[in-house]
């Protein structure tokens, strides 16, 4: 208990202590000490916090279910009436796990930066960046009160957008990161409305609105019954943070920021845009996930954003040839597979698809950051093949978690794509499923592709790449390894009913994140012994359904691209594959669709307000310019002859008074004096008549 | 002999002192007044201790009376030694001309 | 009538006489020298109000000290060969009707206030008790106050010192 207050107040400050330090004097640390202990410096921190969120876990652990939860308050924040925020902590199973990832995950790739960003010139200020981003992920997950969440949901976009533009020089980098900053501020938006709602409709009716979750959580029944315009508080209060969630995390229609979020450096792509920041929406769906439940229509519009995502990002990523781009795309719909898992009330399989996918994903971009700088910073997948030679460690790794990223049996993924799957299928809504389904083959299907086409085949770049290629240093490979096991092995942890497991992590979340067919007022269908089993047939029945799918797009993605490269090449020549080709390849115009619908006619927007300026504005202007000097010469003529002459005619009575007064001003105090007794003398007689 | 006496030998006393002071072109003179005026003051003091009940000790007034004497003292050296400056610089102490404040 | 009032009596003639010839003389010296008499006289009056001490002080403080350094002053600035000119009056008439009615004013307002008297004063010692009071109550005006003649005797050497350098 008292180890856990001390250690979560610790962790969130420990990265922001080496950010403060890395960024005020890394500068000069490294100048003096040189890269690696400016890289020890930053890499500390996260290792250190590390420890102490795996020995929390392990103290938690040893308490009973029911009490696993952990409070601490530092200090009053705002105090305005019955608006009274806490800086306040919280600790419970789900915010263990995020813990667990952020800085587990964080350790590795902060190690794994160490040579992935050698002899950048602005090595300091990385590890500042990730070590500031570090610090505002702990604070949003260990935030007990949405204030306190909020800040750090802001300080991720900070640094997401300070890490995209990590190289700032370049105009496209720096354009990337403007894009992810003001679109995430699209969502941000939602997020504070959702907020204000909650605030205004609480201290209408609580004498005290703390915004802390278990406040909320106690209130969430009483808030529901108020409407907005006829429409469900709790509704719009949801659909509110599911916007600031799009923005985040990531969904349709504000997705458009994460593939050209590639910019930054790789290991960023792989914390930041892939295992962490953009998992904090679903976090904050899992985190709220009492007021979600009493919110149906807005559980169905997630659960079809996320199915929606999930299709159509799978389908990008399958005519992608930049492998970051396709690893960013994959990630888009992965994370539409967790607000699917989300919006069915499977909440504990979409945060357990979050666990897994941290760690695949995580471990596919160190493996492609890897590859990417032993050949010389090439991204384009058609000038790669057959590096498995050349780099086994990180190429095996990154077989692993493909491998576990397409849902083969006994991977991570399996387990919780498929729970995700199944409860979409039970979710009364087929179309969901479906969705899902196809883009599981599809994921396969394209992960496959970059596999084959970056490792297996001839090599298709220039010799002299080639024959520099090499295996990456250890504080490289080590990270991507550890995190290859990881990914083939978490999926242990939620082995479901029928395949003979326990769900452990869902268990363990339970008392904290209860999903929605265990929830007190879920009605649970009686089966007979019949459709008991028929259920269960049923869920044996979607699982091979899609392995055996998901195995087959693979075969299909070894014939095209290893066995028949021709077959492949004859079915391009068609004009209407091409034309598919192409559509997906330009990730279905969308970017050009937003530049013509919102960033064109804004454009226009603001060249019609310039013209508009320039004609109207600035005529007025010059018109009343004029105006004014007439105005001016005749105001002119009225001063000199009248003001003039009044102000004259003043200047000429006070000299006369001025005259006749210094008579007075003798300079004789005696007659000062005997003036001054006169009239005391005579106020005096006055006031003793009138007194009497 | 009454309270009132004492007062109207005091406000004597303040008259001529105030004659002195608004007539008299010598600034020694003026001087003079101003003694006789704060002796006029301290004879009130004197009396009003003699004659009236006092809240705190029957003496104050004689303490305002000694508090009298000696600001006398201190406002006669100071005023006898701008005399004496004035007359270093003007060789006269004629109050009616030393008006370098007329306006 | 008692001897106390014949003596206030003869105190009173005695000081609005000397005070006239103060204030009307035409010879700045004769002036400084009758100053002297009417010092005295209020002496006398303070004895009368049981004011001993205060007498001595002013005697001594008064008449010893403040009427000789106006002596010298008188001595050291006027040109005494010629008193018509040392010593003439001006603003005769503002000086009569300001006087005038000032005393007028003075003498209404002590007649026509009720004051609230004691039964009978008392005569006795009192300068042990003012010494009291001194060093007791009224100890940080002492304090001031002679402070104060300090600054006064300083800054008086100081104003006729700096015009000695010019």
């Amino acid at each position: 208990m008292d180890f856990i207050q001390t250690s979560i107040t610790i962790i969130p400050f420990l990265p922001l202590l080496g950010a403060l330090v890395l960024g005020l004097f890394g500068k000069k640390i490294q100048a003096a000490l040189g890269e690696n202990m400016t890289g020890i410096i930053g890499c500390a921190t996260p290792v250190i916090a590390a420890v102490l969120a795996f020995s929390s876990f392990f103290v938690l652990l040893g308490m009973e279910p029911e009490q696993r939860i952990v409070r601490v308050t530092m200090a009053t924040w705002v105090s305005v009436a019955e608006f009274s925020v806490d800086w306040a902590f919280r600790y419970d199973t789900l915010t263990s796990m995020m813990l667990m990832i952020i800085t587990g995950v964080g350790s590795l790739i902060h190690i794994y930066s160490m040579g992935y960003m050698h002899k950048d010139e602005s090595f300091w200020r990385f590890f500042a960046y990730i070590n500031l981003f570090l610090s505002a992920m702990l604070m949003l997950v260990l935030g007990d009160n949405l204030l306190i969440m909020f800040l750090g949901w802001e300080g991720v976009g900070l640094c997401s957008y300070l890490l995209i533009g990590f190289w700032f020089s370049n105009y496209d980098f720096a354009t990337a990161g403007k894009k992810a900053f003001i679109v995430n501020r699209i969502g941000d938006l939602g997020f504070i409305v959702g907020m204000f709602l909650l605030v205004l409709y609480s201290s209408l009716n609580f004498d005290i609105v703390t915004l802390s979750f278990g406040e909320l959580e106690e209130r969430a029944l009483t808030l529901s019954q108020f409407t907005i315009w006829n429409w469900p508080l709790l509704e719009v209060v949801s659909i509110c943070f599911f916007i600031g969630a799009m923005g985040k995390s990531a969904q349709i229609p504000l997705y458009i920021w994460l593939p050209d979020a590639m910019a930054g450096p790789t290991p960023v792509s792989a914390l930041i845009h892939a295992a962490t920041m953009v998992t904090a929406g679903v976090y904050m769906i899992g985190r709220m996930f009492f007021i979600y439940s009493l919110a149906p229509e807005a559980m169905e519009f997630i659960a079809l954003i996320g199915a929606l995502t999930c299709f159509f990002a799978a389908t990008v990523g399958m005519a992608q040839m930049d492998i970051k781009k396709v690893l960013a795309y994959s990630t888009v719909s992965q994370l539409g597979y967790m607000f699917l898992g989300m919006g069915v009330g499977s909440f504990s399989y979409g945060l357990f698809h979050l666990l897994t996918h941290a760690a695949f994903k995580a471990c596919l971009f160190m493996a492609a950051g890897s590859i990417i700088v032993a050949l010389h910073h090439e991204q384009d997948m058609r000038k790669m093949g057959g590096v498995l030679k050349k780099m086994p460690i990180t190429g095996y790794s990154f077989i692993a978690a493909t491998f576990a990223i397409m849902g083969f049996p006994g991977t991570s993924g399996f387990f919780s794509k498929d729970e995700i799957l199944e409860g979409a299928f039970l979710s009364g809504h087929p179309i969901l499923w479906a969705l899902g389904f196809v883009a599981a083959g599809i994921t396969s299907f394209y992960m496959w592709r970059a596999v084959f086409m970056t490792f297996y085949g001839e090599y298709r770049g220039d010799e002299e790449t080639w024959d520099h290629c090499h295996e990456q240093p250890k504080r490289t490979v080590v990270p991507i390894a550890i995190l290859a096991i990881a990914a083939l092995l978490l999926g242990f942890l939620n082995v479901p009913d029928y395949l003979g497991g326990s769900e452990l992590f869902s268990h363990y979340l339970e008392p904290f994140v209860v999903n929605l067919n265990h929830q007190a007022n879920y009605v649970a269908p009686v089966l007979t012994e019949a459709e008991h089993h028929r259920h269960e047939m049923l869920e044996w029945g979607l699982m091979i359904g899609t392995v055996s799918w998901s195995l087959f797009t693979a075969f299909l993605a070894w014939f095209l691209y290893i066995k028949s490269p021709q077959t492949r090449e004859k079915i391009m020549a068609g004009s209407s594959p091409q034309a598919l080709f192409t559509l997906l390849a330009n990730k279905y115009y969308v970017d050009e669709l937003y530049d013509t619908v919102v960033v064109e006619p804004l454009g226009k927007l603001y060249r019609f307000l310039a013209k508009f300026d320039q004609k109207v504005v600035d005529g007025a202007v010059n018109g009343a310019g004029h105006l004014g000097r007439i105005f001016g010469q005749l105001a002119g003529l009225f001063d000199a002859k009248i003001v003039d002459g009044m102000v004259n005619e003043t200047a000429w009575f006070t000299q006369i008074a001025g005259r006749g007064m210094s008579v007075l001003q003798s300079g004789r105090i005696q007659a000062l004096v005997g003036s001054s007794l006169l009239l005391i003398s005579g106020v005096a007689t006055l006031l003793m008549l009138y007194l009497d | 002999m009454g309270l009132s006496a004492y007062l109207m030998v005091s406000a004597g006393l303040f008259a001529l002192g105030m004659i002195m002071f608004i007539s008299k072109k010598n600034t020694i003179g003026i001087l003079m007044g101003v003694e006789l005026v704060l002796n006029s003051a301290a004879l009130n003091f004197m009396a009003f201790s003699y004659f009236t009940p006092s809240k705190g000790n029957q003496l104050d007034g004689q303490i305002f009376a000694i508090f009298i004497i000696l600001l006398a003292a201190a406002e006669a050296v100071v005023a006898l030694g701008i005399a004496i400056a004035a007359y270093k610089e003007y060789n006269h102490v004629q109050a009616d001309e030393l008006i370098s404040l007329k306006g | 009538m008692h001897v106390p009032d014949l003596f206030f009596m003869f105190f009173t003639i005695f000081v609005l006489v000397t005070a006239s010839i103060v204030a009307f003389s035409s010879n700045m010296l004769h002036s400084a020298f009758t100053l002297f008499f009417v010092l005295f006289g209020m002496a006398g009056f303070y004895v009368l109000l049981g004011g001993d001490f205060v007498a001595m002080v002013q005697l001594m403080v008064y008449a010893g000290g403040v009427n000789v350094l106006l002596i010298f002053g008188t001595m050291l600035t006027g040109d005494i060969a010629k008193p018509e000119i040392s010593n003439l009056s001006f603003q005769g008439i503002l000086t009569f009707f300001s006087g005038v009615s000032f005393m007028a004013v003075l003498l209404t307002v002590f007649e026509k206030t009720e004051w609230t008297l004691l039964e009978k004063g008392v005569r006795e010692p009192t300068t042990a008790e003012l010494g009291k009071l001194l060093l007791k109550d009224y100890i940080l005006p002492f304090e001031v106050i002679s402070f104060l003649l300090l600054a006064a005797m300083v800054g008086s050497v100081l104003i006729v010192l700096q015009r000695e350098k010019d």
